[in-house]
């Protein structure tokens, strides 16, 4: 089989892969980094399962030819977390809210919502809304998603000062 | 052993078009193509990646637009310049999908944006191996077969306000197939142009000499009768007969919204 050699950061690390030619990013992310977050759903785009941030971009892993990143760096749900925290305010937000039944849309969800939070900190209900839209769930009947967004809003950490 | 190609221009692209021999994959933002080429990577000999061949910009000069066939549908709708083509790019997909999605793409695949640029008489730079040509959008969609096209650049003029809206019909609000896409532009000469998308297999557009716009309460005898000599589709969106009695409704809010 042929294979290509490229670099790739994920969640803050570079590292040299080899992968094979045409291979998607969700391939790579699943099986050589082990970033199971990164959800195979339905693999053409429809599901939003396989949701990640690409230089803080949400961006469609399933759909994402590898070799084409070069320098951009990959944010999945395993990198939202930082420091000492092991789940960042949405994270929080979506296990005290009970958003999150199965669990198989949790991360495509996250990553949505960290998009829109990330422009749009105090979004309305409808833009919350609009902002999932390329998310299916199957079990939640969304409601309790779009509470915990809301709830992420309001619970946003401030941002640290440059004065500090 | 697959190919997998990066043109940095579109000579490059020209010259690979040429050149290159066996089962040939294009590939612009992706969403299309490259879960194909993922899953079965053995039925491509090579695949053309247009991502980084230089045509993903939109420029504007004395109001008319140039598109690149691989801007993404993201940064069109937040083109400074571009704000009435907003409505169409949020009636495709979410917002991840328009991340990746380009315009090209969903020309190709006679998408919701297809409405907003045939009723604005959008003009497309078409390349083959052999040959690089303009063409009407809409001379494109009629032609029947188009492999092997590709659509590098859309040029069309901006509109003055209230001078075009859009409106898609569909089962849900976001992120939805489409029931009846419908897109209206006035044209010079108090004429109109309507454009439809998911009615038949390929986009419809009319070119009236009336303006649809002022003369509301003719609708029905301008367009009725075009309506009925249509081949309209029934799927699991919606049947032939429901599809034929939106038709008007979704002009008429595509009217509305201009």
């Amino acid at each position: 089989m042929s294979v290509e050699v490229i670099s790739i950061s994920v969640n803050g690390s570079r590292r040299d892969l080899t992968v094979r030619p045409g291979a998607t990013l969700l391939e790579v992310l699943r099986e050589q980094f082990a970033l199971t977050g990164v959800r195979a759903g339905c693999r053409e785009g429809g599901c939003g399962s396989c949701s990640v941030l690409i230089d803080g971009v949400l961006t469609l892993a399933c759909l994402t030819p590898v070799a084409r990143l070069g320098e951009a760096s990959v944010t999945t749900v395993e990198g939202l977390a930082s420091g000492q925290q092991s789940l960042n305010h949405i994270q929080q937000a979506f296990v005290d809210s009970g958003a999150s039944q199965c669990g198989f849309c949790t991360s495509g969800m996250i990553m949505a919502a960290h998009a829109l939070l990330s422009t749009n900190p105090q979004p309305s209900r409808d833009d919350v809304v609009e902002a999932i839209s390329g998310n299916v769930c199957r079990c939640t009947g969304y409601e309790p998603i779009v509470n915990a967004i809301l709830t992420a809003a309001d619970q946003a950490p401030e941002p640290e000062s440059p004065n500090k | 052993m697959l190919n997998y190609l990066f043109p940095s221009s579109l000579n490059e692209v020209g010259k690979l078009l040429t050149e290159t021999d066996g089962r040939l994959s294009i590939v612009g933002g992706g969403t299309v193509m490259s879960p194909a080429v993922a899953a079965r990577p053995h039925q491509f000999d090579s695949v053309i990646d247009l991502s980084a061949a230089g045509i993903d910009k939109v420029t504007v000069a004395d109001g008319v637009v140039t598109v690149g066939a691989c801007t993404r549908l993201a940064d069109l709708a937040r083109h400074k310049q571009l704000g009435f083509l907003k409505s169409a790019v949020a009636a495709i997909g979410g917002p991840a999908l328009r991340n990746s999605a380009t315009v090209g793409g969903n020309i190709g695949v006679g998408g919701d944006l297809s409405a907003a640029l045939l009723s604005l008489g959008t003009v497309a730079t078409l390349h083959t191996s052999t040959s690089i040509y303009e063409s009407t959008l809409n001379e494109y969609f009629e032609h029947a077969n188009q492999d092997g096209v590709i659509i590098s650049a859309l040029r069309f003029a901006i509109p003055s306000g209230g001078d075009f809206g859009f409106f898609k019909l569909g089962r849900r609000q976001h992120n939805t197939p489409t029931v009846v896409t419908a897109a209206v532009s006035r044209t010079s000469g108090n004429g109109s142009t309507v454009a439809l998308v998911g009615i038949e297999k390929k986009p419809v557009t009319w070119n009236l000499e009336a303006d649809v716009f002022s003369q509301s309460g003719l609708l029905g005898d301008i367009l009725l009768p075009r309506i009925d000599s249509l081949e309209i589709l029934t799927d699991s969106q919606a049947s032939a007969g429901y599809r034929k009695r939106m038709i008007p409704v979704a002009i008429r809010k595509a009217i509305e919204a201009a």
